[in-house]
């Protein structure tokens, strides 16, 4: 149903500096079409992004540091893993069970002290791959996929954040990038089961044939109006409806969002509340050919189980930004308030919990799929949080040293990479790596040359991940 | 300006080496260029930070490639070798150190001397931390006229020598003076020591002066004087930053020495060999005390806590976190400053920042502690820890005792006494104008000295209360009279 | 008291003057016109004392730095050092210092004295603010609340007494070196000298080195005088231009103190800028310009902080303005910016374009078929003007302005119950309706009281209940300034102290509302909470003291809307201006800074000084606004502008507003009665946000914070596909075919072209259409689908 305006249109809409690379967005394959010389290292095809936001604890998971002061050290004690020589936490009981696939970086670092040491810039710092604040703002990696690599799946996003509503979502950012590689936000909970995208599938009296019918007729009325060439909005939306309505023409695309159509043993792997299901939303979406998803979740207080409606009792924001009584078995609001009351302790369900239950069953349900061969799977958080307690029992933000776990397209399993003190404050490695590596890591992984930069608006090139280089070990 | 001149006649000591490299017919790795390497280039290729994968932070790692693939030193060979290059350039973009003022050309000669004689090690490990494999350091001496006097932070009662004048060690820059106590003249000046002076530890006999010190941020030294032969003193150890604290035994048969690299380390007293290290402490180790028992080495630290040793081999015995309470009446988290155990069984007082000095039993302590299993209740537990409150708003820095007298000197200026049985303040000396560092006391002639920041050092009758002598202790006749503040 | 915050500066004059070409290359030869020095005298009264020598040359009426081209002669006694214009005391004497640049002379008296008197450092005026200048005391830094690596020092020094412990007592007196200051770890540290994580801050000639070094050679004195620093003074000031010819500036920057004392801080004051890509700032102070833009060069020194405004020209080859006469002095101050930076506006829209736009401006509403239809036909030359009248006494406008107001207030009945959130809405409609000055507006919320049901505008207290959060939005709302950040340190952006923060406080401390009743308590104090003081309420003078009876939301309501006030009236101006350009000339429209410039200075003073003398009339300046050649520019771009997006050089395409299309499509579809009939059904004149589905999809905020960012403006996948395929449209579509059925499809389609583009359809476009709709095969369906389809078209989802 393509016709050649608006094959120029798609291009118009991509605009700028593209160059070769265009082929790719019209759905081939760039690897198929032999647009770039492919990279030994280009092993995903695919990239998901598990961004669990507010600062996990490093002590408290993937780097257990068991000779810790006593008043400083994790309650939860260090446990061995499929994996030999290779330990967490027992908050990470049965991804212990899956460390046979996992590469955990322990000597993730922010490289300028102060940069991302806040939650808004952390995450954008996450999302850009690139520490912001520059001369220009920095689209979202995932934005820069799906421009540079198109999609796989041309009725889907080539790029999606699951759910999308937390509140640094917003540190999500199209930065220069036209706006219809913005990133597309789910919205709701995927464990409510009234859940929704909402108007994905034509509405009722509406067959595909009246559709058609009424779109050609919008395309040849929609000759748009002076001014409209050049303001970048209306184009975005021109694009945006481009998709929309191929996507509301395939029954790929709602199968694609229907959770209904996984088993109830599957669902109940992942955990039935709205962590589980964004985790499983997630897997559904890569299987089904989108290119970057991002996973942004943080256990609501009103969630789902068994598709009734449950409730936490005291806390309300439920991130991982443990200021306060980090190790509350319920809530942590402690008398007299602090800064980062309002969440439960990390090693509660709607925490860590929740956060084993549904990473090992991603990898476990992603491996036996298939998946894993060539998906990238990234466990990232924005920093990790102080070795010594505060004096409102919690944890306060710490850039010097945090842990990222990787699986899939070539990444090696039961790998520890890099070293910390004692504390588990300071890299003691001789090989410490920062976002801009993890960013450097990703695009390599999925075979996008960096050498060819983006360019901005006024012109200047933008190279990607222009600090990062990939982190060596990934690519054994 | 003058002072700038005044200050170019005090040259560094590494300067000093290279330049006297010249005249040598071979160049020394630790003597002549760890010294350069140290100063301009680890600081981007060092222990922590390691720009473009490469570090010099010892010999080993010096040679290595970093992450451009090249090796740094071509032995033999200075043109070809990366290092050389980098530092001699012409070319500012290009040139090492990046951004910063270029080598001086007899740092830059040394080098290139060194690489043509065959890049060769000198020292005893070459995987050795520069500053390790350096040894210690030869000490310039220690200047005639002191320009302002240096905050006393260390001094010690002279024991034994009742029959003569009293006299007190003071902590001066690169030496230690030593003072009569009631006229507070000086009487004589030892040199060959660390710039600053951080502890001073007189043995029981009088004989020996424990010293330890150092150069902030890069240099520490632990050494002994031998007060009677007067003879250059020995060196214990050195550390990588000052070390805080030397002190005996109580039985004096061995030495215990802590500082800024947060280590512990004892001492056999006679051989002075070592017996053991610890480095549990995440911060700066203040002060180390021995229990009357001989089982325990309790060391305080800046990290808020005080750590137990089993005295015979330094495993942690167990943690006193009094000074790190969230939770319950003796709540706040504080840098401790001081510790002593008593002279009978192992009961032990702590002091730092915070309301209180602290007294606790070491045994007991290890059951305070527990499992870390619960927090909260880890948290919010008062023990056994007896509080006694000191009444300044600054921290106290140091404390000495005997029998049931206690004594501590605070920022506020005072030195209070206690009694430790009664748990209560008995007196209060006051005059000092600034904060208080120092501190000793011997009981046997009822006298206490303290040194303050401004350089003043106050003698106390313990009987009265009185100041029986104050002096700043500032050797050398000095035209100007440096105001105290 | 912050007035002096902002440094707007008219300058008209100047700008008009800098309309004259810039002359290529082979200038720099060239001799001046004239040339001028700052200061005009230069008297050094102490062996440290410096002065910052600032010579420029003028070539066709441009400035151009010469200060590091002149050469100083004439210097027989050597009472001075210069470099780089900067003169320092060598010995006492008088000179005439002769400065000869580009082939002009002109003599600088020079008098030096007290050179053989101590002139110590001084900890509080010298060591802190270099601690500043080289980054030490930022907030990722030692200016961090617990510091870095065990050294803590206050944010920007704005403790000195806590700096003071840090640096000469604490950490066991490690930092300092008394007897060999080089050897001071606050020294090896940034020389790097030893490891530094943060790097190598100082070199051995910079000013920092000297001040630190001879600030511990003099025994590292830490005293701090009662004297404090009253002000910075700035050169050169205002607004300042740069060209490919004249890419440099020298700053000079003089600290006031209370003791009536003035020192030239230029080498140890902080520069920054704003937008790197425009101008850079050395640490001397020595900007460059790099590309054409504009940017602000901020100058800090302690809790002072200035900025000097820089634009960046470049000529354009082939640039030829093509003087579009203006309107009025909107019009004069736009083109003044346009032409500098040689961007060639847009024309004039037409009548279709300028009825559609006005009309969804002013009242959120689409004209009707009729209403454009008699609005095209109209040829008298004013009517373009009468249209605007005529809207502005709508009921219309006051609704859909009063939503515009209510969402910053948090009007919704979440927060206000029992009827409470209608009588508020009410309330503000009517202020607007009344035409209610803007001060008189201001005031009454500020200062309202007593029962919620009485008096609806003291729901404002309601609505946010907490001290801090009356604070901040009262900030935001009528200052446009966020002061968040100073509820825990001195804000680093701007001169927003933890001082101002409480005292803002302090003037609310007293204000206690339950949900029923707003009441003045007798006591309540604001406390600062880093010294643990009570502060003085905001806006009360020096030496006024408040009896405890007297209402302290009067005194700052005195000093909010005073016309001096340096925020109130611009910030009002800012948010009209937006609403009807569709971007701030400060932006975004709530964070006014020094450091966050008006992309047009003069237009947003002007439009400030207007609005006062009208005597805060929001009507007027919307009709003196809507006047404007520059409001009624049109969409479409040319080769010039078309990447311009900050200086109004065409009209801005946006997308409507969540309840604009809402309302747009129930016009469209003739599903909505008229507005005198069914008001309510109207999401543009509701009360509160309907916060369905479809309004939430396109943006509608739901009024939880006092951020004009609550409402999302970028178009989403989401969007699109509630667009193509959503229950709103499809519905509303089919319902249609009750007023279009019976038409003639010539009569029809021309119908809808007016009702929902404002204008006639094309030949082409009405031939497709009536092509449409000759299918017949159920004329229903054909009609719903050709509705349909013109909602789905940019021309109508968008504004332009």
């Amino acid at each position: 149903m393509r016709h050649d305006h608006r094959e120029i249109n798609r291009r118009n809409f991509l605009g700028i500096g593209l160059g070769g690379v265009l082929t790719a967005v019209t759905g081939l394959n760039p690897a198929a079409a032999g647009v770039a010389p492919v990279s030994a290292n280009a092993r995903a095809k695919r990239v998901l992004v598990l961004f669990e936001q507010g600062g996990v604890s490093q002590i408290d998971t993937w780097d257990p540091k068991p000779e810790a002061p006593v008043e400083h050290r994790s309650p939860f004690k260090q446990i061995g893993t499929a994996a030999d020589g290779m330990y967490f936490t027992e908050l990470l009981s049965r991804t212990a069970k899956v460390a046979n696939h996992l590469t955990v970086v322990r000597c993730m670092t922010q490289p300028t002290p102060g940069i991302g040491n806040s939650h808004p810039l952390g995450s954008q710092y996450i999302y850009s791959g690139e520490a912001p604040g520059g001369p220009v703002e920095l689209p979202d990696m995932s934005s820069i996929i799906a421009a540079r690599m198109g999609t796989l799946a041309p009725y889907l996003p080539s790029n999606i954040l699951v759910p999308g509503t937390d509140e640094q979502a917003g540190a999500s950012r199209i930065g220069f990038l036209p706006p219809g590689f913005a990133v597309f936000k789910t919205g709701g909970s995927p464990a409510d089961p009234g859940w929704r995208v909402p108007n994905l599938g034509l509405a009722a009296g509406i067959d595909e044939r009246r559709f058609k019918d009424r779109h050609d007729l919008l395309n040849s009325l929609d000759v748009g109006y002076l001014g409209a060439a050049h303001a970048r909005d209306a184009d975005a939306m021109h694009a945006l409806m481009e998709q929309a309505a191929d996507m509301l023409t395939n029954p790929q695309t709602r199968r694609a969002f229907d959770l209904s159509t996984e088993t109830a043993a599957t669902k109940e792997r992942y955990g039935l509340g709205h962590r589980g299901q964004c985790y499983l939303l997630a897997r559904k979406l890569i299987e089904s050919g989108v290119r970057a998803v991002t996973v942004d979740v943080r256990e609501p207080m009103n969630s789902y189980r068994d598709g009734r409606p449950i409730s936490y009792s005291g806390g309300s924001n439920m991130n991982w930004d443990h200021h306060d009584a980090i190790y509350s078995t319920s809530h942590t609001n402690i008398p007299n308030g602090g800064p980062g009351a309002g969440r439960f302790g990390i090693g509660t369900w709607p925490m860590m919990g929740s956060t084993d239950q549904a990473f090992s069953a991603l990898i476990e349900d992603m491996h036996q799929r298939g998946l894993l061969a060539d998906t990238l799977v990234c466990f990232v958080t924005e920093f990790g949080r102080t070795p010594r307690v505060n004096d409102r029992q919690g944890r306060d933000h710490w850039t010097s040293a945090f842990s990222f776990a990787f699986a899939g397209a070539g990444v090696p399993g039961g790998q520890v990479v890099g070293a910390t003190d004692r504390d588990g404050g300071y890299i003691t490695s001789s090989n410490a790596y920062t976002i801009e590596d993890y960013a450097a890591t990703v695009y390599e992984k999925l075979g996008i040359d960096r050498s060819i930069p983006l360019q901005t608006p006024i012109g200047k090139p933008s190279y990607l991940a222009s600090k990062g280089k990939p982190i060596p070990e990934l690519f054994a | 300006m003058k002072l700038k001149f005044l200050f170019c006649l005090l040259l560094p000591t590494v300067v000093f080496s290279s330049l006297s490299a010249k005249s040598r017919s071979d160049v020394s790795f630790v003597r002549d260029v760890a010294p350069v390497l140290l100063k301009r280039c680890s600081g981007c290729h060092g222990e922590k930070i390691n720009l473009g994968g490469y570090r010099v932070s010892s010999f080993n790692y010096l040679m290595k490639k970093g992450a451009s693939g090249q090796a740094a030193v071509t032995p033999g060979k200075p043109e070809g070798s990366t290092i050389f290059r980098l530092i001699s350039t012409s070319l500012p973009s290009m040139r090492m150190p990046k951004g910063d003022d270029p080598l001086t050309t007899a740092q830059v000669l040394v080098i290139k001397k060194w690489i043509s004689e065959g890049a060769k090690f000198d020292g005893t490990d070459p995987a050795a931390s520069l500053r390790s494999a350096m040894g210690p350091r030869q000490h310039p001496a220690a200047p005639t006229i002191y320009r302002s006097a240096p905050p006393v932070l260390a001094l010690s009662l002279i024991s034994g020598s009742a029959a003569g004048a009293p006299v007190v060690a003071v902590g001066g820059y690169n030496e230690v003076t030593l003072w009569d106590a009631s006229s507070g003249s000086l009487l004589r000046r030892i040199g060959d020591l660390p710039q600053r002076i951080q502890a001073l530890s007189c043995s029981a006999d009088g004989k020996y002066l424990l010293v330890a010190g150092g150069t902030p941020g890069e240099y520490g030294e632990a050494s002994l004087v031998d007060l009677h032969s007067g003879g250059k003193p020995t060196v214990i150890c050195t550390a990588t930053d000052v070390l805080l604290t030397a002190v005996y035994s109580q039985d004096a048969t061995r030495i215990g020495v802590g500082g800024a690299d947060g280590a512990v380390s004892v001492f056999d007293a006679s051989t002075l060999k070592k017996m053991w290290t610890s480095s549990l402490h995440s911060d700066w180790v203040t002060s180390i005390s021995f229990s009357a028992d001989g089982n325990f080495v309790a060391s305080a630290s800046r990290d808020m806590t005080v750590k137990l040793h089993n005295a015979a081999d330094g495993s942690l015995y167990t943690t006193y976190s009094g000074h790190c309470k969230q939770l319950g009446q003796y709540k706040g988290q504080d840098p401790v400053y001081s510790v002593r155990f008593l002279s009978t069984g192992c009961d032990a007082l702590s002091a730092g920042g915070g309301k209180w000095i602290q007294v606790w039993n070491a045994e007991k302590a290890k059951e305070d502690s527990g499992s870390a299993a619960d927090m909260e209740e880890r948290f919010a537990k008062q023990g056994h820890t007896r509080y006694l409150p000191h009444n300044s708003p600054l921290p106290v820095f140091a404390l000495a005792m005997s029998g049931n007298s206690l004594f501590a000197a605070s920022g506020d200026g005072a030195v209070r006494e206690f009694d430790i049985n009664g748990l209560k303040e008995v007196k209060t000396y006051t005059g000092h104008k600034d904060w208080v560092y120092s501190l000793d006391y011997n009981a046997g002639d009822h006298r206490l000295a303290s040194g303050a920041f401004n350089g003043e050092v106050r003698i106390w009758n313990t009987d009265t209360g009185e100041c029986t002598c104050r002096f700043v202790a500032q050797p050398g006749a000095i035209t100007k009279k440096v105001t105290l503040r | 008291m912050k007035l002096n915050a902002f440094a707007f500066v008219l300058s008209m004059g100047l700008a008009s003057s800098l309309a004259a070409p810039v002359l290529a290359s082979g200038t720099t030869a060239a001799i001046a016109d004239k040339i001028e020095v700052y200061p005009q005298t230069v008297a050094l009264r102490s062996k440290r004392d410096c002065r910052q020598v600032v010579v420029t040359g003028y070539f066709h009426g441009l400035p151009r730095d010469l200060t590091r081209t002149a050469v100083f002669s004439n210097r027989p006694r050597d009472l001075v050092t210069i470099d780089n214009g900067m003169m320092r005391a060598a010995a006492n004497g008088t000179e005439h210092i002769r400065i000869t640049a580009s082939g002009r002379t002109i003599d600088l008296p020079v008098s030096v004295s007290g050179v053989q008197d101590p002139d110590p450092v001084s900890f509080k005026f010298e060591t802190l603010p270099v601690l500043t200048r080289q980054g030490c005391s930022t907030g990722s830094c030692h200016g961090a609340p617990h510091g870095k690596g065990g050294f803590v020092l206050s944010l920007f020094g704005y403790n000195p007494q806590m700096d003071r412990v840090s640096l000469t007592r604490d950490g066991l007196t490690r930092r300092v070196d008394l007897m060999q200051p080089a050897d001071s770890l606050i020294i090896k540290k940034p020389m790097l000298e030893l490891p530094h994580v943060g790097g190598k801050r100082l070199h051995r000639q910079d000013e920092g080195y000297r001040v630190l070094f001879n600030w511990i050679s003099e025994g590292a004195y830490a005293e701090l005088p009662a004297t404090e620093c009253s002000s910075i003074e700035v050169y050169p000031k205002g607004e300042q231009r740069l060209g490919p010819d004249a890419a440099t500036r020298q700053i000079s920057v003089l600290a006031h103190y209370s003791n009536g004392q003035i020192r030239d801080v230029t080498r140890i004051c902080a520069f920054d800028t704003s937008s790197a890509s425009a101008a850079t700032v050395d640490s001397l102070g020595y900007v460059t310009g790099h590309s054409r833009g504009q940017t602000a060069i901020s100058v800090r020194y302690l809790d002072k902080l200035l900025s000097v405004h820089f634009t960046m020209t470049e000529p354009t080859p082939g640039f030829k303005w093509n003087e579009p006469r203006p309107t009025n002095d909107i019009d004069r101050l736009v083109n003044e910016k346009l032409q500098q930076l040689q961007y060639l506006p847009s024309p004039v829209c037409s009548d279709s374009e300028f009825v559609r736009r006005v009309y969804l401006d002013l009242t959120g509403l689409l004209p009707s078929a009729d209403q454009t239809r008699d609005f095209l036909a109209d040829n008298s030359p004013d009517k373009r003007v009468r249209v605007v009248d005529k809207l502005l006494n709508s009921e219309e406008y006051a609704r859909f302005w009063a939503l515009k107001r209510a969402d910053l207030m948090r009007v919704t009945p979440n927060r206000l119950k029992e009827g409470r959130a209608e009588l508020y809405s009410d309330w503000i409609v009517d202020s607007i309706r009344q035409n209610m000055p803007y001060d008189r507006f201001a005031r009454s919320l500020v200062t309202a009281s007593g029962d919620t049901k009485k008096s609806p505008a003291a729901c404002y207290f309601v609505a946010i209940p907490t001290q801090e959060e009356r604070t901040e939005m009262t900030a935001e709302i009528f200052m446009g300034s966020r002061v968040e950040c100073a509820r825990c340190h001195n804000h680093p952006f701007e001169n927003w102290t933890m001082r101002d923060y409480y005292s803002i406080g302090a003037v609310f401390a007293r204000t206690q509302a339950d949900d029923k009743m707003v009441r003045l308590a007798s006591t309540g104090e604001a406390t600062n909470p880093t010294t643990g003081e009570v502060m003085a309420p905001f806006g009360v003078q020096k030496g006024v003291k408040l009896g405890d009876g007297d209402d302290r939301r009067v005194t700052f309501a005195d000093w909010l809307v005073q016309p001096s006030n340096p925020y109130f009236a611009r910030v009002a101006v800012n948010r009209i201006w937006a609403s009807l350009m569709g971007r701030g000339i400060v932006e975004p429209i709530d964070d006014f800074r020094s450091s966050n410039p008006p992309s047009n200075g003069p237009l947003l003073d002007h439009l400030a000084t207007e609005f006062i003398h009208s005597g805060y009339d929001c009507k007027a300046l919307i009709q003196y606004i809507c006047s404007s050649k520059t409001y009624q520019r049109s969409a479409g771009t040319n080769a010039s502008n078309r990447m311009e997006d900050q200086l109004f050089s065409h009209a801005r395409v946006r997308m409507l507003t969540a309840e604009q299309l809402k309302d747009a499509v129930g016009q469209v579809t003739h599903t909505l009665p008229s507005p005198t009939v069914a008001r309510h059904r109207y999401a543009t004149e509701a009360s509160f946000p309907e916060n369905s589905t479809f309004t939430q999809t396109f943006g509608q905020p739901e009024r939880t914070s006092s951020c004009a960012c609550e409402r999302q403006t970028a178009p989403t996948l989401l969007q699109a596909l509630e667009l193509l395929n959503g229950g709103t449209l499809y519905t509303m579509a089919g319902q249609s075919t009750g007023y279009y059925f019976n038409l003639p499809d010539d009569k029809l389609v021309e119908d809808l072209y007016l009702a929902a583009l404002s204008r006639k359809p094309t030949e082409k476009e009405a031939s497709i259409a009536r092509g449409f709709l000759k299918r017949s095969v159920n004329r229903n369906s054909e009609i719903t689908d050709l509705v349909w389809s013109l909602l789905n078209t940019r021309e109508f989802i968008f504004q332009h």
